[in-house]
């Protein structure tokens, strides 16, 4: 019965149950309401379980009672209460964070109206040009200027989004009001689905800004990117005197009383850096003047977007500024002119995006994905996939979903690792999540388990090739390679990791070290891929090695695309596994 | 084809593992170094303040002039530029252009719009900096549109292509402030806009400026006040707005001023005169030569197109003979480009007051280099060639006001940021490096993880259209 | 001192042009000498120096180093000076503009897709204060060209001179201008583009249905017109057809058509396209024509080029790509007319060509491409487009190169009358500079 309810779909879970339960009571003669029929107590087993914030278990077990994680470990026993689920051939992730989404927002749109709605005045003979209104005196709200909105007053528990998003195994997410320079605060939810007050986590979380737009929310001033720049530069310079003129009079008898505003007020939290500030920006432009507002005023910034943030990686390592990163990346247009000649800068941007957060983790930079509002949420972890296949280090794009987000977030007291007394947020996957044919199968919110439809699970992928081939050569351990390129002769190390028939690992030289991906062993054939970001390329590059293994010999050919291909021969070091 | 491979496999290989180059992803090529010391030898030297030297060299250290002549004696270690047959001019200065400014450049949903400003911003990626350099202009006042009365606030940047945007600004340049006149201002607009005739303008500029001279005695008041042990003043509201039209009436920052009619214009001056300032240029100033002596009186540097006329009733009064007019009724004038295509070109621009009312060379050219930097109050450092400006420096294959001078390098502080021969070199690089993308994704777009569904991608709240177009 | 010589200036310059009126006015079969100048004939004979070209009603009666003069013609001293054709400009809109903004004032663009039967010399204002402005810097000729739908209508060829239109002309329709529908792509213009990040155009494949529609109707309006013309020789009665009878000429092959394309796709297609339905073109615009090179040369398409004076139409492009289209059609043999074709710039036709030549067209080529070229394009150049003996006396007078804008122009003859070097703008000039 509770697994029945816990599976419909979480818009009208409320709805079903009660009606579910009517319909009980008619035909059992007895009546429980739903939610105590949730399982408190769960036993997850077998299972490969990633903390995150300690190693993986290959085998454990993870117990959680009332929502809350109550132990994890290798060999626990299983308490009586416990409702088992045998997690075998799963792995378990913390619940992922969306660390910037509209998922369970609600959000009116303040109104943009800035002219009276009254007619024009007549002409005053016929054919005279009409009157001129004069401004209607625009409100604070009229002008985007409502920095007191909270966001957790704007939870809806039936948002058609929070579904989607908790399939994809998004279990938390910050959400922002939207609309306007200063939208409002931002909270942080779980998408459980239950009741708005039992889904915020943390709020406010922090203060938001639009300044990347051309655009005001009316008609009216203003309407172009000056404009909205020098509107919140107005609006922050008033907060700092409304701060000083009210201390004025509160302190000084004889001083005029100065005028309230809520949207000032609501400000000074931000100015006193209580709170962080996240400003919206993709490209460097955008992120630099995000920061040169953010320093002319003393906030404490946070960027939003950050598509294109990695040639500002290094100054936004520096000031210590982390990065909601979003992981919408731009595609080539399907139904486009197929002989149109596409900018250099739109390739490069195109080729460029996936590499972006590997980029920022190689600096250093503290980023949490974000979903960007994309209209597909599994797109969201699939990005984040490609993200690891561009370079990104597997661990980091994990942490990057929940331990950081946490962090940058303030509630990694709570959330983002499986760890005993952290909120019950997990997900139960087929296997790796960044593995393609991995799905989403269980996913538990504050200790609710959900069950994903199989229907809703990714079908363009057969999983992982089917059956290993009977086990072939074993390729772990360390190779030295010699590389011969135009240049003369590399000697790289490859570092090779073997899981049956696929290798991980990673190809090191005197100039760095890259990840290895799509790895192979198939025969006495190893192939595996790196991907680089030479200078003046604007992107990584892919090579593709592949070669013959002999004993402890290998040798064969690294390609780069079209660009031809250079030999290598290599031997494994021996005294290693 | 073979040969073009293996220079992309060796540009590949060479950069094997090296870090990602922040300036990939913007496509900013970096400027040539040319160290600390150049010396531009055997050119036509025209230094437009001091005459021409025929056979003279320039000596560049720490990105400024250090001594021109014909006998500059090469230091040890310094670069040396062998310029002979070639002509050297300073480098343009365009004192009316929009380039380098994203999301839009007019603020039109107000008749004032002085509190925005277009160095807030400023877009280093706009390509027409580059494009623009390759013309030879080296400075550019960046403007505010012409849909308001009272404009925004302008900036002057240097074309130092690959900077990010502060390091385009121009340091200590004076500020200025764009006001405009005549059809464009009272256009009709939705929603509907107060003024829509020549005499609202004129009104809401002197409203303008009586509130801004409000302002400014609110402050002094709260200032003597404070000054006094008054604590009971209440600090005023800084307000962008009045801010900088306060600064025009306290001859902090210049008035430039968009007009076309001499009526408008003649009018604008007198109004500047009611508030005690002076307009420091018209823009366009299309019939300025109705009014020159007026112009000169009043102290305006017009600002001129050159040649254009007839594309609105206002400009229907226009000729070309205009800036030698006002040259020789006595005003200092220079010649804009107003749009980046124009701005190229704007040697033959120049070169069109000597057609069209008979300037010397000189004269003409000082209408591109001296007399704009003098107006922008900025002849200190540019707009000539001497020892001590800046070394932004143009070297052309001709005399700059022939048809068939090209520019051939292009320096700005001493460093180079174009030169014809590195142009075709980058544009060699930029194929390869298409090539080498393209294949790449061709490859990629075979491999599973990309036949996956592509994410449907709305537009993010976040990544709205970047340029005005 | 100064202001009195300026006053005698003025009354002599008033003088001047009052006779210069007057014989503008009259039938002018005065005759002409212009002697020992240097002769651009953009003939056969080349560059003549030191020699002299003989008018006589209104045409150029001998050129060369000896020639004889006739009795009672004006000899001009062209000693220092360079002759050249009148230049020729091949698109514009000309006479039908008068200012931009004011749509009153514009006479371009009428309302339907497909008006072949439109004549822009019934619309032609020869009054336009462009006319004179274009002619004092050597502009002799120029395209009025429509520019509306898919079929505009048919463009004149004018003498930049007269007192009506109907004296103007030279060619009264000139060539059918056919806006060739366009498929779009590169440079922002049309849709489906598919290079702006983020922005959408429509789907290419919606576009494309779209242009074949077009391109079929417009074949569909020449099978039209051929049948017409067939049923006319037929039957004598047949109904006229105002809009078949105007492309009658055009299916003959006997009048040129304009096609404007400028993509290199739009263009090719556009070649192609009159290659089926046998018409005799050139394109129109050619932004992109280098592109298109190889079938132009191989069609023997000319092209009359837009102003080169044009910014890079996508961000990878050189920096000059647009200065070098000219020097590149001329490499890859391509024939090609410079044009200005804002009429408000008709005046700075010498400098698109100047321009050309500063990167990378030869001189010579430059100088044909504003004179003999467009004369052949339009089919004139019996009687335009150079100086020989026969042809019509448009002449241009320089204190030097004709490209450069320094260069001052000395005599302007238009089929063999001595213009006047006045407009509006010499006019206020005058007036302005006379102010005390």
């Amino acid at each position: 019965m509770s697994v029945q309810l816990a599976r419909l779909p979480n818009d009208r879970a409320p709805r079903r149950a009660a009606a579910a339960a009517l319909l009980m009571a008619g035909l059992l003669a007895f009546s429980v309401p739903a939610h105590t029929q949730e399982t408190a107590v769960w036993a997850i087993t077998n299972a490969r379980i990633v903390p995150i914030s300690s190693p993986t278990l290959e085998k454990g077990t993870v117990l959680i009672r009332n929502g809350i994680i109550e132990a994890i470990g290798a060999s626990l026993s299983i308490p009586g209460d416990a409702r088992i689920l045998d997690g075998a051939g799963m792995t378990v992730y913390p619940g992922f964070i969306d660390a910037f989404s509209d998922v369970g927002l609600e959000e009116a749109r303040p109104q943009a109206a800035q002219r009276p709605a009254a007619a024009p005045a007549a002409p005053a003979w016929p054919g005279a040009p009409v009157q001129q209104q004069p401004d209607a005196e625009p409100t604070e709200e009229s002008r985007g200027l409502t920095p007191y909105r909270q966001a957790a007053d704007m939870i809806s528990s039936t948002h058609r989004k929070i579904e989607p998003a908790r399939n994809a195994g998004i279990t938390t997410a910050l959400v922002a009001p939207r609309s306007g320079f200063f939208p409002g605060q931002s909270a942080v939810i779980n998408l459980s689905g239950r009741a708005p007050g039992q889904m915020v986590v943390k709020t406010p979380v922090a203060y938001h800004i639009n300044m990347s737009q051309a655009r005001g929310v009316g008609r009216g001033y203003p309407g172009s990117q000056m404009g909205v720049i020098a509107f919140i530069k107005q609006t922050l310079m008033d907060a700092r005197r409304y701060e000083a003129v009210w201390n004025q009079y509160r302190s000084t008898p004889g001083v005029p009383r100065p005028e309230h505003s809520p949207a000032l007020e609501a400000l000074q939290a931000a100015l006193k850096r209580h709170l962080p500030v996240v400003i919206g920006g993709d490209t460097p432009v955008e992120i630099e003047r995000a920061l040169a507002l953010a320093e002319e005023w003393g906030l404490n910034p946070v960027i939003a977007g950050g598509m294109e943030a990695a040639p500002l990686a290094a100054l936004l390592k520096q000031r210590n500024v982390p990065v909601l990163l979003a992981v919408k990346f731009v595609e080539r247009e399907r139904d486009g002119d197929p002989e149109a000649r596409e900018e250099l800068e739109t390739i490069k941007r195109r080729v460029a995006a996936p590499a972006n957060a590997a980029a920022l983790a190689k600096a250093g930079v503290r980023f949490a994905f974000v979903s960007d509002d994309m209209a597909n949420p599994r797109d969201f972890i699939r990005n984040v996939g490609r993200a690891v296949e561009a370079g990104l280090d597997r661990q980091a794009a994990l942490r990057a979903l929940t331990l950081t987000p946490a962090e940058i977030l303030g509630i990694a007291d709570h959330f983002g690792s499986i760890e005993k007394n952290k909120t019950a947020n997990l997900v139960l996957a087929t296997g790796d999540i960044f593995a393609s044919g991995t799905r989403v199968k269980y996913v538990f919110v504050d200790g609710q388990r959900f069950e994903i439809p199989e229907a809703e699970a990714p079908a363009e992928r057969p999983a992982a090739a089917g059956a290993a081939p009977p086990r072939a050569l074993d390729v772990s351990g360390t190779w030295n390679l010699a590389l011969t390129t135009p240049q003369g002769t590399m000697d790289v190390t490859l570092t090779v990791r073997q899981e049956g028939p696929s290798i991980s690992g990673t190809l090191s030289s005197m100039m760095g070290a890259s990840e290895i991906y799509d790895g192979s062993v198939a025969g006495n054939r190893m192939t595996f891929k790196i991907s680089f970001a030479p200078q003046g390329m604007g992107g990584a590059v892919e090579v593709v090695f592949s070669g013959t293994v002999e004993g402890a010999r290998i040798s064969g050919s690294a390609s780069i695309g079209e660009m031809g291909s250079m030999a290598f021969t290599g031997t494994k070091v021996p005294g290693e596994q | 084809m073979h040969n073009l491979k293996n220079v992309a496999l060796k540009r590949i290989c060479c950069a094997l593992f090296l870090a990602v180059s922040a300036c990939a992803v913007r496509g900013i090529a970096e400027p040539s170094q040319s160290g600390g010391v150049t010396v531009i030898k055997d050119a036509t030297v025209l230094t437009v303040s001091r005459g021409n030297i025929a056979k003279g060299s320039i000596l560049i250290r720490d990105g400024k002039i250090a001594e021109v002549g014909p006998n500059v004696a090469v230091p040890a270690g310094a670069t040396v530029i062998d310029a002979a047959g070639k002509f050297v001019m300073p480098g343009i200065v365009d004192p009316h252009n929009h380039i380098a400014s994203d999301g839009g450049t007019n603020e039109g949903t107000v008749a004032v719009s002085s509190m925005v400003s277009i160095e807030e911003t400023i877009d280093p990626t706009d390509i027409n900096i580059y494009r623009i350099l390759a013309g030879g202009v080296t400075t550019v006042h960046t403007m505010h549109g012409s849909a308001n009365p009272v404009g925004g606030m302008n900036a002057v940047i240097k074309l130092r292509w690959g900077k990010d945007a502060r390091g385009l600004l121009f340091e200590g340049a004076k500020p200025t402030l764009k006001f405009a006149l005549g059809e464009n201002v009272k256009r009709a607009r939705t929603p509907a806009r107060y003024p829509s005739t020549r005499m609202g303008t004129m009104d809401v500029i002197r409203d303008a400026f009586i509130r801004a001279r409000g302002y400014m005695r609110e402050w002094d008041d709260y200032r003597k006040r404070t000054a006094a042990g008054d604590k009971t003043a209440l600090m005023p509201r800084k307000d962008r707005e009045l801010e900088s039209i306060a600064e025009v009436l306290r001859g902090e920052r210049l008035a430039f001023v968009h007009g076309y009619r001499a009526d408008e214009m003649l009018m604008a001056m007198r109004l500047a005169e009611e508030f005690g300032f002076r307009i420091r240029s018209f823009e366009h100033c299309l019939e300025g030569y109705k009014i020159a002596n007026e112009i000169a009186a009043h102290g305006v540097f017009p600002s001129m197109l050159s040649d254009w006329w007839a594309y609105k009733v206002e400009a229907y009064e226009a000729t070309p003979y205009t800036t030698a007019l006002l040259t020789r009724k006595g005003a200092t004038v220079m010649v804009h480009s107003d749009g980046a295509e124009e701005a190229r070109h704007l040697n033959q621009e120049a070169a069109k007051a000597i057609k069209y009312g008979g300037l010397n060379e000189q004269e003409a050219l000082a209408l591109v280099t001296l007399n704009p930097a003098k107006a922008l109050m900025i002849d200190h450092r540019v707009g000539s060639i001497e020892p001590g400006k800046d070394a932004d420096l143009v070297v052309w294959s001709h005399h700059p006001l022939s048809i068939y001078a090209v520019p051939q390098t292009v320096f700005v502080d001493g460093q180079i940021y174009f030169d014809i021969e590195k142009d075709l070199e980058m544009r060699r690089q930029m194929e390869e490096e298409r090539k080498a993308l393209e294949a790449r994704e061709q490859k990629s777009a075979g491999t599973p993880a990309e036949r996956r569904r592509p994410p449907a991608s709305a537009a993010s709240p976040t990544n709205v259209p970047r340029h005005n177009d | 001192m100064q202001t009195r010589v300026r006053k005698i200036t003025i009354l002599l310059s008033g003088l001047l042009l009052l006779s210069a009126v007057v014989s503008l006015s009259g039938a002018d079969s005065r005759a002409y000498v212009i002697r020992d100048a240097k002769v651009y004939t953009m003939g056969a004979a080349g560059v003549l120096e030191r020699a002299s070209v003989v008018i006589i009603d209104g045409k150029i009666a001998e050129v060369g180093v000896r020639v004889r003069t006739p009795s009672g013609a004006r000899v001009i001293q062209g000693r220092g000076l360079e002759v050249y054709p009148g230049m020729i400009n091949a698109m514009s809109s000309i006479g039908l503009t008068e200012v931009g903004s004011v749509d009153v004032t514009v006479d371009t663009t009428e309302m339907g897709d497909f008006k072949p039967q439109l004549r822009a010399l019934e619309a032609v204002n020869w009054d336009s204060e462009h006319f004179p402005v274009a002619r004092v810097n050597g502009v002799t000729a120029s395209i009025s060209a429509p520019s509306g739908g898919v079929i505009a209508g048919q463009a004149a060829l004018l003498h930049l001179a007269g007192w009506t239109s109907e004296e103007m002309a030279v060619l009264k329709s000139a060539g059918m201008v056919i806006n060739f529908p366009s498929l779009g792509g590169g440079g922002g213009r049309g849709g489906g583009g598919g290079a702006a990040p983020g922005g959408r155009g429509r789907p290419f494949a919606e576009i494309r249905r779209e242009h074949d529609r077009r391109v079929k109707e417009l074949a569909e309006w020449l099978e039209k017109a051929r049948h017409y013309a067939k049923a006319v020789q037929a039957n004598p009665s047949t109904p006229r057809d105002r809009e078949l009878e105007a492309l009658v000429p055009l299916v003959r092959g006997e009048m040129l058509g304009l096609m404007r394309a400028d993509t290199a796709r739009d263009i090719r297609n556009a070649v192609e396209f009159a290659k089926k339905e046998n018409l005799k073109v050139a394109i129109v615009g050619g932004r992109d024509a280098v592109e298109a090179a190889g079938v132009l040369q191989k069609e023997n398409v000319p092209v009359i080029l837009g102003s080169v004076y044009s910014l890079p139409s996508r961000r990878d492009d050189a920096y000059d790509s647009r200065y070098a289209v000219p020097a590149r059609l001329a490499e890859a043999g391509v024939r090609f007319a410079l044009t200005s074709p804002s009429p408000s710039d008709t005046r700075n036709l010498p400098f698109e060509a100047g321009m050309s030549v500063a990167y990378g067209l030869s001189r010579e080529a430059a100088l044909k491409a504003i004179t003999i070229r467009p004369a052949e394009i339009l089919g004139v150049a019996d009687r335009l487009g150079s100086i020989e003996q026969g042809k019509v006396a448009d002449l241009v007078v320089t204190d030097g190169d004709l490209l450069e804008i320094r260069t001052q122009v000395k005599n302007v003859f238009i089929a063999g009358k001595n213009i006047p070097l006045e407009s509006k703008h010499t006019r206020l000039y005058e007036r302005y500079m006379s102010r005390p």
